[in-house]
């Protein structure tokens, strides 16, 4: 319905309230009518595996894909190691993430390769 | 604040730049958003239309923007979709789903869904349903979490049973101060916090927070929260606890994590701060108004002469009192025309008329103001979380 419409110039805000509103009515009439007494069964899509190869790539596919898929680190914006070390840290410290101190340094360096900056 | 001045790997991409991602979006199925690392696939997921992915696990998807043109309402199969934790079902029973509504109360409950649908007075109510996090891709310093365009957002008519209503025939004891809400989202290890929600006892009490077991007149789609969630008009959806199955009055504030420590916002002033300020934080509450052109997208090209530009706009619960429209950056401003009214929660959609002539370029831009007087601010609210973001939207078309 995109750019469809061009309206004659006195009646342009007039019709368009209308047409507006027409829209709105349209949109609420689509969805097949409730019952709760069903169950729901779903499958999900598989998920990608997003790390590449490289020194630190086991630990990451290890660890990083406990709780969520990897397109979570892919989408973030790119960080720097301290700021890829922070949000490991995070994964350890806020929502228990099973990590040793000793390989938090690893898999931020890793990450840094993945999706990182200066 | 142009969507065109954005960087992506230190290149400035130009409206044309946008144009073709879009168009290629349709081809390959991705589309990319205006930002660093925001290109992303467009996945199917149960109940839904291919919708944006930004994460396949938990299942974070976000509505492609062109389709908040279609209607003021958002058809159920294109609502955006964001969990927190991986540990949700992928088969919920609604005939053996129960509410489990405890803690300090007279009687404890175990309401059905058709306990709820038949032993309360329904009401409904259209409301926008918006994520905290939502545009926090356009943050500028970014900010880790969800990284959403515009499309962590919808609206939609929600109708259920008064969570007053519920409370009201549990029988709310003295010394309750807030209520809590559970829903069947876990997480993977039990190292990580349960999602849970509070509300203070005044605005669980109030009469617009529903118990919601129908959306648009049907099912909430599982990835919504079938059977039922809860719908705070006018708050950010951290709210609206989905898959709801547990109703607990408390004696004093929450203290878990997805309250005391995850969205907060800064408490000072109105709650936008400076990079790297730090202050006392607040948990976030209520939307700020915005609004959005709907009609085109940031390069357009499109024929001279008059057209109708469309778009939506929304507050926290005050309701849209004018929206103003510039077709040239800002300088001047005319008022909108605003369509059908469906409640102070909902979208408002507008419309106005632009006379394009062939060979110029104009730089759109809308400004809503709420019946509270809030109006849309020219600058970028900055937030560590990613929150707040409302300022005045702008995009650029060419006519031919
Ligand atoms: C114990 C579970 C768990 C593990 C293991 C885990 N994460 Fe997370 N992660 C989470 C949760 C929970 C969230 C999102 C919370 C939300 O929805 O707001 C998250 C979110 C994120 C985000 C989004 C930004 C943010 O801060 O919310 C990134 C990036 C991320 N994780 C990266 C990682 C990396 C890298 C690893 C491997 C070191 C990892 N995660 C391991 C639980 C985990």
């Amino acid at each position: 319905m995109r750019n469809t419409s061009i309206l004659g110039a006195a009646a342009c805000a007039a019709i368009a309230a209308a047409a507006l509103a027409g829209s709105a009515v349209r949109a609420a009439a689509v969805a097949a009518p409730p019952n709760p007494n069903v169950t729901v069964s779903v499958t999900l899509p598989a998920e990608r595996q997003l790390f590449k190869d490289g020194a630190g790539a086991d630990l990451a596919r290890a660890k990083c894909q406990i709780c969520h898929s990897s397109d979570y680190v892919f989408t973030q914006p790119p960080m720097t190691r301290a700021q890829w070390l922070a949000e490991v840290t995070k994964m350890k410290n806020v929502y228990g993430a099973p990590l040793e101190e000793s390989q938090l340094e690893p898999i931020a360096a890793y990450l840094v390769t993945q999706n990182g900056k200066e | 604040m142009r969507r065109s001045s954005f960087l992506i790997g230190g290149a400035a991409v130009s409206g044309l730049a946008t144009l073709s991602a879009r168009s290629r979006a349709l081809a390959q199925e991705t589309i990319t958003e205006p930002f660093a690392n925001g290109a992303r696939p467009l996945g199917s997921f149960p109940q839904k239309r291919p919708l944006i992915v930004l994460t396949s696990r938990p299942p974070q998807l976000e509505t492609p923007f062109r389709l908040f043109n279609e209607g003021v309402f958002t058809p159920n199969d294109a609502f955006f979709v964001r969990w927190h934790l991986a540990g949700i079902p992928t088969k919920v029973d609604g005939r053996a789903f129960r509410i489990k509504v405890h803690g300090l109360v007279d009687n404890e409950l175990a309401l059905s869904i058709d306990d709820l649908r038949r032993g309360f007075e329904p009401v409904e109510i259209p409301a926008v349903c918006q994520c905290s996090g939502n545009s926090r891709g356009f943050f500028n310093p970014r900010v880790p979490g969800g990284q959403w365009a515009n499309g962590a957002m919808g609206n939609a008519r929600w109708r259920g049973a008064r969570l007053g209503d519920v409370l009201k025939r549990a029988g709310v004891k003295a010394g309750a101060v807030q209520v809590r809400f559970n829903g069947l989202e876990m997480p993977v290890l039990p190292t990580t916090p349960d999602f849970i929600k509070a509300l203070d006892m005044d605005l669980a009490t109030s009469p617009d927070v529903i118990v919601a077991y129908e959306m648009n007149g049907g099912n909430l789609p599982l990835l919504n929260g079938f059977p039922v969630r809860l719908v705070v008009p006018g708050y950010f959806a951290t709210y609206w606890v989905k898959m709801l199955d547990d109703i607990e009055v408390i004696a004093a504030a929450d203290q878990n994590f997805w309250m005391k420590t995850a969205y907060r916002i800064p408490a000072v002033g109105d709650g936008c701060i400076q990079p790297g300020q730090t202050t006392p934080t607040t948990p976030i509450t209520k939307m700020r108004v915005r609004s959005f052109i709907t009609s085109l997208a940031d390069g357009d090209k499109i024929s001279g002469g008059r057209r109708r530009v469309q778009g939506i706009a929304f507050d926290g619960g005050s309701g849209i009192a004018r929206v103003d429209f510039s077709s040239d950056g800002g300088a001047t401003w005319t008022q909108a025309a605003l369509g059908a009214d469906y409640g102070k929660y909902s979208f408002r959609q507008w419309s106005v008329a632009l006379d394009a002539q062939a060979g110029r370029s104009y730089h759109l831009a809308c400004r809503a103001t709420a019946h509270d007087g809030a109006v849309q601010p020219a600058t970028a609210c900055w937030t560590p979380g990613g929150y707040l973001r409302n300022i005045i939207e702008s995009l650029s078309v060419s006519a031919g």
